[in-house]
């Protein structure tokens, strides 16, 4: 079977581990979450015929956006890059993460996820900005980790684009 | 064979010699390059007459190469062959300058030098700490005394008991993605998901790197969980990781070093192709195995024994049977105890057991059977070695009941209770109004129908009605002889009748009969008859008279004379004569509501 790691980015508190938590039902290494920084997920996901083992890295840590460790991102196939729909700067600090990474990484698959799109009273991205993005080809998503909606969807999506 | 070298030696020139030579020269000029050829030929073949079997340098240097690759492939007689040269070759190379064979091993003998150094001094530090840490603790007193008894070197003994180790999981790990490419396992498995499991051990490596200031090339190697080691052995594409249970020694760390080197040997294309998928891995599970390495700590059994150790033995069989004994009688006597309890009415065992190192029992008592603990006397059980929990109940056996029911009622003593088939049975005396109260109250007993009267049962007042009877029927009154005429002392006895058939009439009052009292006239045997007869019968009515006067309804009484045809038989003649001259009474019974329906 084919594994690929998968990264998790994105400020915090936007939904990373959550979205995880949705997506898989494993609770492995809870206990190395403190001290390492790192929580290690996995799903086994059918793209066509084939099976992929996804390794999920969900970053931990309250300002993992500020000095995410790039040694965590080596060897990722592909990343989600989450958003907080209710939170403007979210975007933004997801934005920049996406251009360290080009820049230390390369370019690899990523998805765009804006997470709790339950709240939709406290919504504060526009959505003309996202539409922005989306003619500049970025793949964009919205996601519930709370409802479920887009969840199975973004991370399927980014399954096939990595194998 | 060679013509012209004839010619030329021919001694003078003629026409014909002059045509000799410039057919020379034609022959020259058409045949010059075949003529070289011949030459060359010839010198070949002179050559090779002389020494039939060498070859030329040049002819050496184009086929040596090849000659050795092949040699080489078939076996190892070349080297063989060589050694010696080679052997000497250094020789003399080092005598005459050392310099350029050092230049030439220096990058590969320091790196070596430095490995069976650094390898070395590590077991050393190993063996060194863990006699350190073994030496004042209490395990480390008794290895101490060990190594006096047996004579060998204390770290020694400490080694011989903490090398004991089991490799239980071998992971083979991508290093820049963290996926697992392999793993094996030796059946006691220690971590479940080898996948994760993998990843986390990528990144708390990434994470050690990066957190603590660490020289170039330096790795975390080693982790330590309670009994669980993780030793990590790395190469350029992947790790080796090796789940250890125990105290693993330095041997291991060579044995996974050799693991990566041959993986890595093995498996240097599917490295370079790895995108995920780690299908081709399956071929070096074998170098894996390998790894799956136990060692065990030197067999106890061939170790001489002290005398302590005997002591200790023994003085261990010996509290071992005390405890044996003690339990086994204290066991014996707790089912002895259990059984009186089974035997116990009104006491039902539901649970039993030992609990908080106590005799447990648990179940079921009737407030009217004896208290548990009671029983404990006699059995050798102590009230402190049993614990018991008890949970009232009414039992439904004869006895409960009737005791039950005694209670309920007040049961006089003068009375007695059985229970038979539903029902209470009464017999012995009570008062009346008691019997009523306690038919009320059984009424409401569990698992009575009723209270009923067995045959020999009498209620008190109708005893008492029956001794007055017995005490009216019992008086006689004696005449004199040939009289009816009552003597003034007589009416002493009339007296003694009036109050004793007073006393009768308000018994039978009591219990609703009514009495009529015969009064009957005998005389004695002497004398005619008819005048018997007439005397008698006198004598009778002379009583009832008596009766009447002292205010009794003349119904109440029936005087007849019956002569001396019911006699007397005590004692003398002179006596039965006497006592023959008498009235006797008869108390007649009939139920009061009868007597009134005849009356109507
Ligand atoms: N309503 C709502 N709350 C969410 C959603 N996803 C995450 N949260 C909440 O947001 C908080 C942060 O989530 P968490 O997954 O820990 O964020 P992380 O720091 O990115 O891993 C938690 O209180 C979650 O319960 C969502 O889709 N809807
Ligand atoms: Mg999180």
């Amino acid at each position: 079977m084919i594994q690929k790691k998968i990264c998790m980015l994105g400020a915090f508190a936007v939904g990373k581990t959550s979205l995880v938590g949705r997506f898989v039902r494993s609770i492995f290494s809870d206990k190395y979450q403190t001290t390492v920084g790192v929580k290690i997920d996995k799903k086994i996901v059918s793209v066509g015929d084939e099976q992929v083992n996804m390794m999920l890295w969900d970053l931990h840590g309250e300002d993992e956006f500020q000095k995410v460790r790039m040694s965590y991102l080596r060897g990722a196939s592909g990343y989600l890059l989450v958003a907080d729909g209710t939170r403007k700067d979210t975007l933004d600090i997801a934005l920049s993460l996406h251009e360290t990474i080009q820049e230390s990484v390369g370019t690899i698959p990523c998805i765009l996820v804006v997470n709790k799109s339950d709240l939709s009273d406290d919504w504060e991205i526009e959505k003309s900005e996202l539409d922005d993005l989306a003619t500049n080809h970025w793949e964009i998503i919205y996601s519930s980790a709370k409802s479920g909606e887009g969840v199975e969807e973004a991370f399927q999506s980014l399954a096939r684009q990595v194998v | 064979m060679s013509d012209s070298s004839t010619q030329d030696d021919s001694p003078k020139k003629t026409p014909s010699d002059v045509t000799g030579d410039s057919l020379d020269e034609l022959r020259r000029l058409i045949l010059n390059r075949e003529q070289r050829e011949l030459e060359s030929l010839r010198e070949d073949v002179e050559h090779l007459t002389k020494r039939p079997h060498a070859l030329t340098p040049d002819e050496v240097s184009d086929v040596l190469p090849d000659a050795i690759v092949r040699r080489t492939g078939q076996d190892r007689q070349l080297a063989r062959a060589l050694s010696s040269t080679v052997e000497e070759a250094i020789q003399t190379s080092v005598k005459k300058d050392p310099q350029p064979l050092v230049d030439a091993i220096f990058p590969v003998i320091g790196p070596a030098i430095r490995k069976a150094i650094s390898n070395a001094l590590s077991s050393t530090i190993q063996s060194l700490n863990t006699t350190l840490e073994h030496s004042l603790s209490l395990q480390g007193l008794k290895w101490r005394m060990e190594a006096m008894r047996t004579g060998r070197p204390f770290a020694e003994i400490v080694l011989s008991h903490t090398m004991l180790y089991q490799v239980d999981q071998v992971f083979l790990i991508h290093k820049e993605t963290g996926l697992l490419l392999q793993d094996v396992e030796s059946g006691n498995t220690t971590v479940q998901d080898a996948d994760m499991v993998s990843g986390m051990l990528t990144a708390i490596q990434d994470f050690v790197h990066d957190s603590f200031t660490v020289k170039k090339g330096e790795q975390l190697d080693t982790m330590q969980v309670g009994d669980l080691t993780v030793w990590i052995e790395r190469g350029p594409h992947a790790i080796i990781a090796a789940v250890v249970r125990g105290a693993p020694n330095q041997e291991l760390r060579v044995v996974l070093q050799d693991a990566v080197e041959t993986v890595h040997l093995e498996m240097e294309v599917a490295f370079q192709d790895f995108s995920g998928d780690s299908g081709p891995f399956a071929a070096i599970r074998p170098h894996l195995v390998s790894c799956l390495q136990i060692q065990l700590a030197e067999d106890e059994e061939t170790k001489a024994k002290s005398p302590a150790f005997w002591i200790i033995l023994c003085a261990c069989v010996i509290s071992l049977s005390i405890w044996g004994f003690v339990s086994t009688r204290d066991a014996w006597r707790w089912s002895a105890y259990l059984d009186l309890l089974e035997d116990e009415p009104g006491i039902v065992v539901t649970k039993t057991g030992t609990r908080d190192g106590l005799f447990y029992v648990k179940g079921l008592r009737d407030p009217l059977a004896p208290d548990p603990a009671t029983l404990l006397s006699g059995t050798g059980l102590l009230l402190t070695d049993v614990s018991g929990e008890w949970e009232p109940y009414l039992a439904f056996r004869p006895e409960f009941i009737v005791q039950r029911a005694a209670r309920l009622v007040s049961l006089p003593e003068t009375a007695k209770l059985t229970y038979e088939d539903g029902t209470l049975h009464l017999s012995g005396t009570a008062p009346m109004i008691w019997l009523k109260d306690a038919r009320e109250r059984v009424r409401y007993m569990q698992g009575v129908a009723g209270l009923v009267e067995a045959d020999d049962f009498l209620t008190e007042e109708m005893g008492r009605m029956l001794d007055m009877q017995a005490l009216v029927e019992n008086l006689t009154i004696i005449f004199p002889v040939g009289s009816s005429r009552l003597n003034p002392g007589d009416y002493r006895q009339i007296e003694t009748v009036t109050n004793t058939v007073r006393a009768l009439n308000s018994a039978a009052a009591a219990v609703a009969i009514s009495t009529q009292i015969e009064i009957i006239g005998h005389s004695d045997s002497t004398g005619s008859a008819a005048m018997n007869t007439l005397i008698s019968t006198r004598r009778a009515m002379r009583v009832r008279d008596a009766l009447v006067d002292a205010g009794f309804p003349a119904s109440e009484f029936i005087a007849r004379g019956v002569s001396a045809t019911v006699p007397v038989d005590d004692g003398s003649q002179d006596r039965i004569q006497e006592a023959s001259r008498r009235v006797s009474f008869h108390v007649l019974v009939s139920d009061r509501a009868s007597d009134e329906e005849t009356r109507q």
